[in-house]
């Protein structure tokens, strides 16, 4: 914090000068509700901060706590306090998921079998879930046990034959798990071929064009893809 | 070791916890046979940092202070006092606690943490100190046991508290010895016994399953015949090997032979221990199990005991011999919740009385055999909550970290490992396997129970 910037100050600040962040729609009664307990205490003061970024001269926008933003527009208040944040994209992320605007997601390459099973949990547990029916056991086993080194993203899941179909079941996994960033010099080609089934090795030949595969055994098809510089190198 | 001189030094209400690791845990390492050089202070596990680390080199092999990786030993000191004065206390029972003292539990928490630490993956000791008080457990997979009580230290017990340490590093055991139980019936003891048996010899583990029920129930289910000495005769006859007791479980696959696990099966002969009477006919009693599976410990990864429900010698003799208790209890079962926390608060703390390694502990309980409604779940939680709070109040026994494992300061996580039931589970018995052997999802959920509570990584 330097001496002539505003961050990580508790201020009072017009609430015109406020930008709303992102939509939110809480329901109806409870901003009701919420406005009424603000208006209710004494010099209607929000003890519980917006936080907010700096956008400009006297201009500010929301980036957590959207309710309390909501619930001081409710009430007509004019000014409300707010605490300034560095505007760095990590420090807006750590605040949405902090006041629990945002779901963070598990790291799937790091994650522990624990945090997995507590995040399928999760999913599992909301209402109208598309995971309602799988077996938590078999995802999370399948899950820890699969090797996510190479994977440049979530959709391998859909190849682990534990439930977890490609559509609305892999995206509601999207929600809660996300995949760090390959390590330089991976080569994800090379190493999920092995993982491919036979047909799908076929199609590959069939792609690059290359001729007498059809009676070719896995192995004997992994070495010809192999071949192809492309994928080899 | 001047161990006079290294006591008188330290102030009695010392709250300098780098000095208690300068001037009490690296001789205490050194005298374990580790010398400077195989040290390393502030040692990082990969989940946080220990205070030591410690591990001998061997000729042809990396150094410890080179490659930073699985220590032999874990060492996470305490003051004996904080800054204000206030003693740390590290017993591990007290008057109003009688799983320990808060400062007690909090070590060990942390000593676990640091101990699943991917840079810790095959060290198997840890040891908590303050200088006043010092206590060696150990590491199997994702259990950690107390190897003694947390022994209270002076210039006249710190040499044979040093030998003690030191002859239970030479030689670790290899088994774990987990004791499936519940005072409560048709919770599915012996299910769980022969299913996780299976599975752990499925991950590469060296299994010895111990029926010891008089009803053989697990014997029968796989349909073994003892032969030549029986386990009855050994508890009566001390001269018998229990070795020869032990019956091979060989199951076939795809026509092939295949070797599944050890059993040391029940007899027509135990059905007398159910009588006062004979069980006086057995030196050492509830005891004397213990006594004749330690004959395993070196040879085995994990022992299993099944037995029966009553509270009287046949289990008392289970959780005595046991490291751990694992407890299958119902969600829909309230009495099985009630005697899963009796278990808990009462006779494993009972049998520890009676043992002077700081054993058995309980594992925390999980649900076996049936899908969960939310409703249900609800209901069984509002129940164990209600328990954990007459239990606090009654026995001054903190229930909480066996019935919410997951819960931390400030988040009530109220998830219960559990499986759900399948009718092949059940059937198995009829077939003379286990059904994670035969059976696809069956596996699955066991493999589940096994990483939860035992396999590390």
């Amino acid at each position: 914090m330097g001496r002539f910037d505003d961050i990580g100050k508790l201020m009072l600040l017009p609430l015109a000068d406020i930008e709303p962040g992102q939509e939110f729609s809480p329901p109806t009664f409870m901003l009701a509700a919420a406005a009424a307990s603000l208006q209710h205490t004494p010099e209607q003061r929000n003890w519980v901060p917006i936080v907010v970024q700096e956008t400009g001269d006297y201009q500010y926008q929301v980036v957590s706590n959207h309710f309390v933003y909501a619930a001081a527009n409710a009430a007509d208040l004019d000014k409300v306090w707010c605490i300034v944040i560095d505007p760095h994209e990590d420090n807006i992320q750590q605040a949405k998921i902090l006041s629990q605007e945002i779901v963070p997601k598990v790291n799937l390459r790091s994650a522990s079998r624990e945090i997995i099973e507590a995040a399928l949990r999760y999913v599992m547990g909301q209402p109208g879930s598309p995971l309602k029916g799988i077996d938590l056991a078999k995802v999370t086993n399948h899950l820890e046990e699969a090797d996510k080194s190479y994977w440049a993203d979530l959709s391998p899941i859909s190849t682990l034959k534990c439930g977890i179909t490609k559509g609305k079941k892999l995206d509601a996994l999207k929600q809660v798990f996300s995949l760090s960033p390959l390590a330089e010099g991976s080569k994800p080609e090379r190493q999920k071929l092995e993982d491919l089934p036979t047909p799908e090795l076929k199609k590959l030949a069939k792609e690059y064009g290359l001729a007498g595969y059809s009676k070719l055994k896995k192995v004997e098809l992994i070495a010809l893809l192999k071949s192809v510089p492309e994928i080899g190198a | 070791m001047n161990w006079d001189e290294i006591l008188d030094s330290l102030l009695p209400h010392e709250s300098n916890e780098s000095l208690i690791v300068k001037e009490f845990a690296f001789p205490l390492l050194t005298a374990l046979g580790f010398s400077s050089s195989e040290i390393i202070p502030e040692f990082s596990t990969g989940n946080g940092s220990v205070d030591c680390a410690a591990r001998r080199n061997v000729d042809g092999e990396p150094e410890f202070m080179h490659d930073k990786l699985n220590p032999e030993i874990l060492l996470e000191a305490k003051a004996r006092a904080n800054s204000s004065g206030t003693k740390i206390n590290l017993q591990d029972q007290f008057p109003g606690a009688p799983e320990g003292t808060p400062q007690y539990l909090q070590a060990r928490k942390q000593l676990h943490k640091y101990l699943m630490g991917k840079n810790c993956a095959r060290t198997q000791w840890g040891i908590i100190t303050n200088a006043s008080h010092v206590q060696l457990l150990r590491r199997h997979g994702k259990v950690v046991v107390p190897t003694t009580r947390t022994l209270a230290i002076d210039k006249n017990n710190i040499r044979s508290i040093v030998q003690r340490f030191k002859q239970h590093l030479e030689r670790s055991p290899r088994a774990l010895t987990i004791c499936v139980y519940n005072n409560k019936g048709g919770v599915g003891k012996t299910t769980t016994t022969s299913n996780l048996a299976a599975i752990l010899r499925s991950k590469g583990k060296k299994v010895l399953v111990v029926d010891f029920d008089s009803q053989q129930d697990l014997t029968r289910s796989f349909r073994l015949n003892c032969q030549g000495a029986t386990l009855s005769d050994c508890l009566k006859n001390r001269d018998l090997d229990v070795r020869e007791a032990v019956v091979p479980f060989d199951v076939e696959k795809n026509g092939k032979k295949f070797h599944l696990m050890d059993v040391l099966p029940a007899d027509n002969g135990m059905d007398a221990f159910n009588d006062d009477q004979n069980v006086n006919k057995i030196q050492g009693g509830s005891r004397r199990l213990r006594d004749l599976l330690s004959a395993f410990i070196y040879d085995y990864d994990y022992i299993l005991i099944d037995c029966p429900t009553q509270w009287m010698f046949f289990s008392q003799s289970g959780i005595y011999a046991a490291d751990v208790v694992l407890i299958p209890a119902k969600h829909n079962g309230m009495a099985s919740l009630h005697n899963a926390a009796k278990v808990i608060r009462s006779y494993i703390p009972e049998t520890r009385q009676n043992r002077d390694d700081g054993g058995p502990i309980a594992l925390p309980i999980f649900f076996n055999g049936e899908t969960i409604t939310d409703a249900q779940a609800s209901v069984a939680h509002k129940e164990i909550d209600r328990i954990i709070s007459h239990t606090k109040k009654e026995f001054e026994f903190n229930l909480l970290p066996y019935f919410y494992p997951k819960a931390v300061k400030g988040g009530l996580d109220r998830t219960i490992f559990s499986i759900p039931g399948y009718a092949s589970v059940a059937g198995a018995a009829f077939q003379n396997l286990p059904a994670a052997f035969t059976n696809k999802s069956a596996r699955e959920q066991y493999i589940s129970l096994a990483k939860e509570y035992f396999l590390y990584g």
